[in-house]
């Protein structure tokens, strides 16, 4: 990303850790550290440092951010995928996730999955 | 010119209902998977333009997001899987910047049998939703979270209870 499109960093991020394009590693006052995204439309924000996460993980998300963002814009062009594409990818997925065996009988019980 | 009335309704969808719209079977009976659908329908209309008498608009935080990856996870779901599933969900929502320091005033001020889903709350709050929906009635279906989300003019219902909202209001 060339030096004039990197968004301004916020004051609280200037002594953050850049890992890779977009995720930050910031230090807060307590000697601790969390996770912040920087994307390429100005924006920020920061995860929890409750949780432990992998940057593994914070590339998934940072993708799935920056993709979901750059296709609403696309949409507003008439552009991006469409509901019958994105329906298509759901009943595939519902297929694999029945033939892992994946499958909730009761669906109330989705509540113990989160807890 | 014929003056059209809209009501926008602002969801938080719970990860728990996303759960449900992905796993239940038979998908067709499953109110979690209908309102999800539902609302993808909505969000193309809105975007194409098409006068609808109820819009949705679904809020998300990097919380919500975050378990969302972590219950997919724990299921061992296929990496790509996951990944398509946090895109959708990211797709067809709004960003809500929930940081830190919000969830942890709320901490103060929810009751007890919430506190393990204050991420939740802090979203709706911050996204200024008029629902909640979920199918916890450990933390957010209890009386004690209701009467507080009330006080922020937020509904906390399950899925058929959103579908006969959503009805009672002229839509689907």
């Amino acid at each position: 990303m060339s030096e004039r499109k990197r968004p301004k960093l916020p004051p609280e991020w200037q002594k953050a850790e850049r890992l890779t394009r977009g995720i930050y590693r910031l230090h807060t006052p307590d000697g601790k550290y969390r996770y912040g995204f920087a994307f390429p439309d100005g924006t920020f924000t920061s995860f929890s440092s409750r949780h432990p996460i992998s940057l593994e993980d914070l590339r998934l998300h940072y993708r799935a951010e920056v993709r979901g963002r750059r296709d609403q814009e696309m949409m507003r062009k008439g552009l991006g995928p469409t509901l019958e594409e994105i329906e298509r990818a759901q009943k595939r997925r519902w297929e694999k996730f029945k033939r892992l065996g994946l499958v909730l009988e009761r669906e109330e019980d989705a509540a113990l999955l989160d807890d | 010119m014929r003056h059209f009335w809209t009501i926008e309704v602002r969801l938080v969808v719970d990860t728990n209902v996303r759960m449900a719209a992905e796993l239940a079977f038979p998908k067709g009976r499953s109110p979690a998977a209908q309102l999800l659908q539902l609302l993808h329908k909505k969000f193309y209309n809105q975007l194409a333009g098409r006068q609808q008498r109820v819009t949705i608009v679904l809020l998300r935080s990097t919380g919500l997001q975050n378990e969302l990856r972590d219950v997919l996870r724990r299921l061992r779901i296929p990496a790509e899987e996951i990944a398509a599933i946090v895109y959708e969900a990211s797709f067809f929502s709004k960003f809500v910047n929930v940081t830190e320091e919000d969830t942890d005033a709320l901490r103060v001020q929810a009751p007890p049998v919430a506190h393990d889903d204050l991420h939740v709350i802090a979203c709706a709050i911050k996204g200024k939703a008029t629902h909640i929906v979920t199918y916890d009635k450990r933390h957010l279906l209890t009386p004690e979270a209701k009467r507080f989300m009330r006080r922020y003019g937020i509904k906390v219902v399950t899925p058929a209870e959103m579908l006969d909202e959503l009805r009672r209001l002229g839509d689907p």
